[in-house]
C-alpha cells in the first residue's frame, strides 16, 4: 500500500537539498535551474491561456509534461555508468561541438517563447487603466481597445494612435509580426528590402509578410517536426532492431529480409504519393502529423541494422547471460541491459539523423509537398525566393539559415562521434 | 544486404518482363469484341434517319444568298516572313493526343485544334477576329436558310488533311457519329451533337446543309462544324481511348504532330503540313507563318523565364504583374539593350472569369447566408492593390465582357466584415472563439477549403485567407498540381474551387453548362461527374429561364432573359468573381515579330491565337551576335491600344 507519506518522500527526492545541489557538476547546476525556469514558463503559460477543451489541448499539455520530466531524469536524475560519464565528459571538452550544443539548445529554448520577440501581438497594452497581455491569450477584437471593429487588433496601428492620440499605451515584441500576416497599406511595394526602421530587418516576401518572422517560425516548425520524427524513427527501429538481434535465427532472417524490401520502397516518392492523398479537409496540424508518420513509415528501417548488430555484440557478453540467470524477464534485459549499452551506437547517429531531416522537410516543402501554405517553412521560402531572385534577401535568409543550422549540427555529430568512438578507451591484444 | 538487394532486382527483371509478355498475350488472345464500324454507322444513320439525309442539288432552295465573306479586311501583316522556328514551353507533356475524351481538354490541346487555323481551328467557316463577320475556311461559300436554323455549304474541292486526304461530305456526317458515340467517353461533346443539331444533309460531295436546333442571331458561328477524318477513324470502336491516345488525328490545319517529332515527356514539334492547301490563299497568306512550332516541357514557371531570358524561349507572357515589373523590369539590360521588347496589347473579350466557386453541394457552403458572407469576406480589392499593382480590375458579375450583355447595376459584393458577420450569424455562425473564427451552435468552425491548380496564384489565396479572418472565416488552402485539381474539380469533390474557364468570344455569355441543374445531378439525384457546373447550381426557375434562353433566336429576348438570370445567379452567391485584365502582356526576342500597327486582332487572347507572328532568322542571328559583341538597339516599350476600350 503506498502511503501519502511515500510519495511525499519521493517527491522530495525530486528537489535537491542544498548540499546535493552544491555537489553538482556545473552543467547539472546550470540545467536543473533551467528546467525550473522552464517548468514555470510552461505554468504560468497555462494560466494565461483561456481554458479550452480540445484534444489538441491536451496533446501540447501531455507533451511539455513529457518534454520536462524527460529532460529532468536526463539531466538531473540518470547517473550514466562510468564509461559513458566518461564520454559526456570527452564531449564536453571537445569545444566547438559542445558550443554549437549550447547554441542550438539555445535556439530551441528560445522558439518556445517566439511569441515574446516575434509575434504581430503586443507584449502589453495599458488602456483605461487595466493591463492587457494580449501574447497568450485569446485574441482582442479592435472594439477592446476603442477601435471601430471587430476583428484582431492591429497593435501596430494601435501604438501609433496612442502616440498620437493619447489613451494607453503598447509595448510591441521586437518584430512585431507574425508569420502568416501581410503588412499591407502603407504604400510599400512588396517585396520590399530589409529595413530597421519598419523592422523588418530580414524584408519581406512577395506578400508582404516579415522574411524573418516566416524563418523564425519555419525553424521552430521544422525543428519541433524534426525532433518529433526522430524520437519516433529511433523507438521503431531499436526496438525492431534490438528484437531482431537478441532473438536472432528465424526472426531475424524473416525481419531483415522484411525490412530489407521496405527499405527498398523509394521514399520520397511514396510520401509524395501518400501525402498527396490525405483529404483537403483535414486541419492543418493533422496534415502536419499525417506528413510526420508517412515519413517514419519510411524511414525507421536504417536505424534496425545498427541496432541489430550492436543487439548481437552485447547479447553474448556476460552480463547479459547472469541477467538471464537472475531471471530478468526479455523485455526487461533488452531495454534495461542491452540499449542502455548500445548507447553510442544511437548517439553518434542522431545529429547526422537531424541535419537529413532537416533537408528532407525542407526539399519536400521546396517541392510543394511538405508542410502546406501558408505554414512558415524553409523549403518554401527557398522555393519563392528562386522564383524572386530580384529580391534576394527571400533566398539569402533560408539559404544562410539553413547552412548555419546544418553546420552547427554537424559539428555536435562530429564531437560525438569523437566522444563515443570506442577506439579511445579499449586496447585490443 | 547489397547483395541481396541486387539479387532481389535479378530475380525481378525477368519477372517484369515476364509479365509484360503476359500482357501482350492477353492483348492478342482478347475476344474480338463485337463491335464493327461500318454496322454501327449504317445503324447510326438508319436509326436517326430524320437527322442524316442524302439528297441531290436540285433539292437545294433556289432563293439562296450564297455568301463568301471575301471582301473583308485581311488580318496579319503583308511584312511576314516565312519560315523558321518558333520556340516556346508547355507546362506539361499531353496526357493524349485525342481531342476527346478524358484528359483530352489539356493545354497542348490548342495547338492541334484552336491555334490551328481558324481563327478558333478549322470550321466551315472561319470568323474575323476583328469584325466577327465570317470568311471562308473549308466552306468556299455559304448560305443561311430561310428558317434562320439551316446554313449551305459549299465545300472546298482543294480542302486536304494532313495526311494528303481530301475533305468530304461524309466526315461531317461521320463526326455527328463520333461525337455521339458512347465510346468518347464525353458526354458533353455526346449531349451537345445530340440535342444542339437536328439535322445534316448531304447534297453532292461537296454541298451540304446542317440545321441548328433553334434560330440563333451568330447562326453561321454556331454550324461552323469541324471534319472528322472518316478514314483515319476506320478502327474506331469501344476502346477510343487506349487506342487512339497517342494517335495524331489529320489535320485540315497548317500544322502537324509527326510521331517522330514527339520526344515523350521532353518536346514536341508541330511541323507546317507540306503544300497546305489554304496556302497563298487570302486570309491566311500572311499567317501561319513559321515552319516550326517547338514546345519543350518547362515544368517549372521560372524555369521557363530563365531559360526565356536566355533566348531559348521566343516570347514569353509578362501579363502577371511581378513578372512585368519586377521579374522583367523596364530597367533591365536586356529590355534596355533593345533584346527584349515589352509589349502591352489591348484586347476586347470577356477573357477567363477568375474567381472562387462554391459548391452548393457540400456544407456549409449549402446555406446561402454562408455563400453571401464569404461575398462579403473576400477582399478581392486588395488582392488587386497588392498583388496585381493595381493593373487589373474587379470582376463584377460572371457576364463581364460581353458587351451590352454585361448586367449594368449589378456589382460584386464589396470586402465588409461588418456585412460578413451578419449573414454568418443568419445562418448561425455567431460565436466568436478564441481565435477569431467564428462556430455555430454545435461548435463546428466556420472553416473552408479552397481547392486550386495554380500554384502562381498562390498568394492571391494567402492575401485572401489572411483578410477573411477578420470576418471570422478560416480558409484552408489545398494547392495541387493542375491535373489533380481539375480532377478533383470535375469529381465535384471541392468546397470552392479556385479556377478559371475558358470563355470563347462570344456574342453572348453561356448559362447552360455551368449553371442548368442538367449538369449538376443526374436523374437518381446523384452528383453528376465531369461537367462544368462546379457550383452545383441547380435551381427550377433558373432552369426553366436557362431552357428558354437557350431556345431563344431573338437577340432582344435573350438580353432580358440573361438579365433575369443573372440577378438570379447574383442572388444565388455560389460565384465569386475575382478580376479581369483588360489586356495581355508580353515579352519578346526582337527577332520575333508581329503585325506592325495593330499587333494582334481585337478578340485575340494570347499572341499564339491568331497565328499572326513570324520569326525573323536574320534579326535572330544579328541579334545574337550584337549581344555577344555589346551592340545595342534602341529599347521597346510599347503600348497598342487600337482596341483600348
Amino acid at each position: 500500500m503506498i502511503s501519502f507519506d511515500t510519495i511525499l518522500q519521493h517527491a522530495k527526492g525530486l528537489w535537491p537539498v542544498k548540499e546535493e545541489f552544491l555537489a553538482w557538476p556545473r552543467w547539472r547546476q546550470t540545467a536543473f535551474v533551467a528546467i525550473v525556469f522552464l517548468t514555470a514558463c510552461f505554468v504560468v503559460h497555462e494560466f494565461l491561456t483561456p481554458y479550452r477543451w480540445s484534444w489538441a489541448h491536451l496533446g501540447r499539455l501531455v507533451l511539455k509534461t513529457l518534454f520536462v520530466a524527460g529532460l529532468y531524469f536526463v539531466s538531473i536524475r540518470w547517473t550514466p555508468n562510468p564509461l559513458t560519464a566518461k564520454k559526456l565528459e570527452q564531449f564536453h571538452q571537445i569545444k566547438r561541438g559542445y558550443y554549437s550544443f549550447l547554441i542550438l539548445a539555445g535556439l530551441l529554448v528560445i522558439t518556445i517563447f517566439g511569441p515574446l520577440l516575434i509575434s504581430n501581438r503586443a507584449l502589453v497594452v495599458g488602456y483605461q487603466g487595466k493591463i492587457h497581455f494580449p501574447t497568450y491569450t485569446a485574441f482582442h477584437p479592435g472594439t477592446d481597445f476603442g477601435l471601430d471593429y471587430e476583428y484582431e487588433t492591429n497593435y501596430r496601428d494601435l501604438k501609433k494612435k496612442f502616440k498620437e492620440e493619447g489613451g494607453g499605451f503598447v509595448i510591441l515584441p521586437l518584430v512585431p509580426y507574425s508569420a502568416m500576416e501581410n503588412d499591407y497599406g502603407n504604400g510599400i511595394r512588396h517585396p520590399a528590402p530589409p529595413s530597421v526602421e519598419r523592422r523588418h530587418f530580414l524584408g519581406t516576401d512577395k506578400t508582404g509578410r516579415d522574411v524573418l518572422a516566416r524563418l523564425f517560425y519555419g525553424f521552430q516548425i521544422a525543428m519541433l517536426f524534426t525532433l518529433g520524427f526522430l524520437l519516433l524513427v529511433y523507438v521503431i527501429g531499436i526496438a525492431v532492431g534490438c528484437a531482431m538481434g537478441y532473438f536472432g535465427g528465424a526472426i531475424d532472417l524473416l525481419g531483415q529480409r522484411l525490412v530489407e524490401i521496405w527499405a527498398n520502397i523509394p521514399f520520397l516518392y511514396m510520401v509524395i504519393i501518400s501525402v498527396s492523398l490525405v483529404p483537403a479537409g483535414v486541419s492543418v496540424p493533422a496534415r502536419i502529423g499525417v506528413l510526420m508518420l508517412v515519413m517514419v513509415l519510411f524511414s525507421w528501417t536504417t536505424m534496425t541494422f545498427y541496432m541489430r548488430t550492436a543487439t548481437y555484440r552485447e547479447k553474448s557478453r556476460d552480463y547479459v547471460a547472469a541477467a538471464r540467470i537472475l531471471g530478468a524477464s526479455t523485455p526487461r534485459i533488452i531495454f534495461g541491459q542491452v540499449v542502455p549499452n548500445t548507447i553510442a551506437t544511437i548517439v553518434t547517429f542522431v545529429p547526422f539523423n537531424l541535419a537529413s531531416a532537416i533537408i528532407t522537410i525542407t526539399a519536400l516543402d521546396y517541392l510543394n509537398f511538405g508542410l502546406p501554405p501558408p505554414t512558415p517553412s524553409w523549403g518554401a521560402m527557398l522555393s519563392e525566393g528562386k522564383s524572386n531572385m530580384q529580391a534576394p534577401w527571400i533566398l539569402l535568409s533560408p539559404f544562410f539559415a539553413m547552412i548555419g543550422t546544418l553546420t552547427l549540427v554537424t559539428f555536435v555529430g562530429e564531437a560525438i562521434r569523437d566522444a563515443f568512438d570506442p577506439k579511445k578507451f579499449t586496447i585490443y591484444r | 544486404m547489397m547483395k541481396l538487394t541486387l539479387k532481389t532486382l535479378c530475380s525481378l527483371i525477368p519477372l517484369a518482363l515476364f509479365v509484360g509478355c503476359g500482357g501482350e498475350n492477353e492483348k492478342a488472345e482478347e475476344p474480338e469484341i463485337s463491335f464493327n464500324l461500318e454496322e454501327d454507322l449504317a445503324k447510326f444513320y438508319a436509326d436517326n434517319a430524320d437527322a442524316f439525309q442524302f439528297k441531290s442539288l436540285k433539292d437545294l432552295p433556289d432563293n439562296l444568298q450564297w455568301e463568301s465573306g471575301a471582301d473583308q479586311k485581311e488580318f496579319g501583316s503583308p511584312n511576314a516572313k516565312k519560315g523558321g522556328t518558333y520556340n516556346y514551353f508547355m507546362p506539361d507533356f499531353p496526357r493524349t493526343l485525342r481531342l476527346v475524351g478524358p484528359g483530352a481538354s489539356m493545354g497542348f490541346r490548342s495547338y492541334m485544334l484552336d491555334y490551328n487555323g481558324g481563327p478558333g481551328g478549322m470550321g466551315l467557316t472561319a470568323r474575323h477576329p476583328n469584325t466577327l463577320e465570317h470568311f471562308p475556311c473549308l466552306a468556299r461559300e455559304w448560305a443561311i436558310g430561310e428558317d434562320g436554323k439551316t446554313v449551305f455549304y459549299r465545300l472546298d474541292p482543294e480542302a486536304r488533311y494532313s495526311d494528303g486526304e481530301p475533305v468530304k461530305a461524309d466526315d461531317y456526317f461521320f463526326l455527328f457519329y463520333f461525337m455521339r458515340s458512347p465510346h468518347i467517353k464525353a458526354p458533353w461533346y455526346n449531349d451537345y451533337f445530340e440535342k444542339k443539331y437536328t439535322n445534316i444533309t448531304k447534297y453532292d460531295e461537296l454541298t451540304i446543309s446542317v440545321t441548328y436546333s433553334e434560330a440563333k442571331p451568330d447562326i453561321l458561328y454556331r454550324t461552323s462544324l469541324k471534319p472528322l477524318p472518316q478514314h483515319f477513324y476506320k478502327d474506331f470502336g469501344p476502346d477510343f481511348e487506349k487506342r487512339y491516345n497517342f494517335e495524331f488525328e489529320p489535320t485540315t490545319g497548317p500544322y502537324e504532330v509527326r510521331p517522330e517529332n514527339m520526344d515523350k515527356g521532353r518536346s514536341i514539334t508541330l511541323t507546317k503540313v507540306k503544300d497546305w492547301w489554304l496556302e497563298g490563299r487570302k486570309f491566311y497568306r500572311y499567317r501561319y507563318n513559321v515552319d516550326k512550332i517547338h514546345l519543350e516541357v518547362v515544368r517549372e514557371p521560372s524555369k521557363a523565364l530563365e531559360i526565356f531570358k536566355q533566348g531559348d524561349i521566343d516570347i514569353h507572357g509578362l501579363s502577371l504583374p511581378d513578372y512585368w515589373h519586377q521579374k522583367v523590369p523596364d530597367d533591365s539590360p536586356l529590355v534596355q539593350n533593345g533584346y527584349l521588347h515589352k509589349i502591352t496589347f489591348y484586347n476586347q473579350e470577356p477573357g477567363p472569369d477568375w474567381g472562387l466557386r462554391l459548391n452548393t453541394s457540400k456544407p456549409p457552403l449549402d446555406n446561402k447566408d454562408v455563400r453571401i458572407g464569404l461575398h462579403h469576406a473576400m477582399d478581392w480589392d486588395l488582392v488587386i492593390r497588392e498583388v496585381f499593382y493595381g493593373d487589373y480590375v474587379r470582376m463584377e458579375t460572371a457576364e463581364s465582357g460581353f458587351g451590352e450583355f454585361t448586367p449594368p447595376d449589378l456589382k460584386a459584393r464589396r470586402f465588409d466584415p461588418t456585412k460578413a458577420k451578419e449573414h454568418f450569424a443568419k445562418a448561425g455562425f455567431s460565436k466568436m472563439g478564441p481565435d477569431g473564427i467564428l462556430t455555430n451552435g454545435n461548435g463546428q468552425r466556420l472553416s473552408v477549403t479552397v481547392t486550386t491548380g495554380y500554384k502562381r496564384l498562390e498568394d492571391v489565396l494567402t492575401v485572401l485567407q489572411q483578410a477573411a479572418r477578420k470576418a471570422g472565416v478560416e480558409l484552408n488552402l489545398e494547392i495541387l498540381e493542375q491535373t489533380a485539381a481539375w480532377k478533383k474539380a470535375d469529381e465535384k469533390k471541392h468546397q470552392i474551387n479556385f479556377a478559371a474557364l475558358n470563355r470563347s468570344v462570344e456574342m453572348y455569355p453561356r448559362y447552360w453548362e455551368m449553371y442548368h441543374s442538367y449538369h449538376a445531378y443526374d436523374e437518381n439525384g446523384k452528383v453528376k461527374a465531369n461537367t462544368n457546373n462546379d457550383t452545383q447550381t441547380a435551381l427550377p426557375e433558373l432552369d426553366a429561364l436557362i431552357d428558354q434562353y437557350r431556345a431563344s433566336a431573338d437577340k432582344e429576348e435573350m438580353l432580358e432573359l440573361s438579365h433575369q438570370i443573372s440577378a438570379i445567379l447574383y442572388d444565388h452567391a455560389a460565384f465569386i468573381p475575382g478580376w479581369r485584365r483588360p489586356f495581355y502582356r508580353v515579352g519578346v526576342w526582337r527577332w520575333m515579330k508581329f503585325p506592325e500597327e495593330t499587333f494582334d486582332a481585337r478578340t485575340a487572347r494570347d499572341f499564339e491565337e491568331m497565328g499572326v507572328y513570324w520569326i525573323d532568322e536574320e534579326i535572330k542571328k544579328e541579334t545574337l551576335e550584337a549581344m555577344k559583341s555589346g551592340k545595342t538597339f534602341p529599347p521597346v516599350i510599347k503600348e497598342y491600344t487600337t482596341w483600348k476600350e
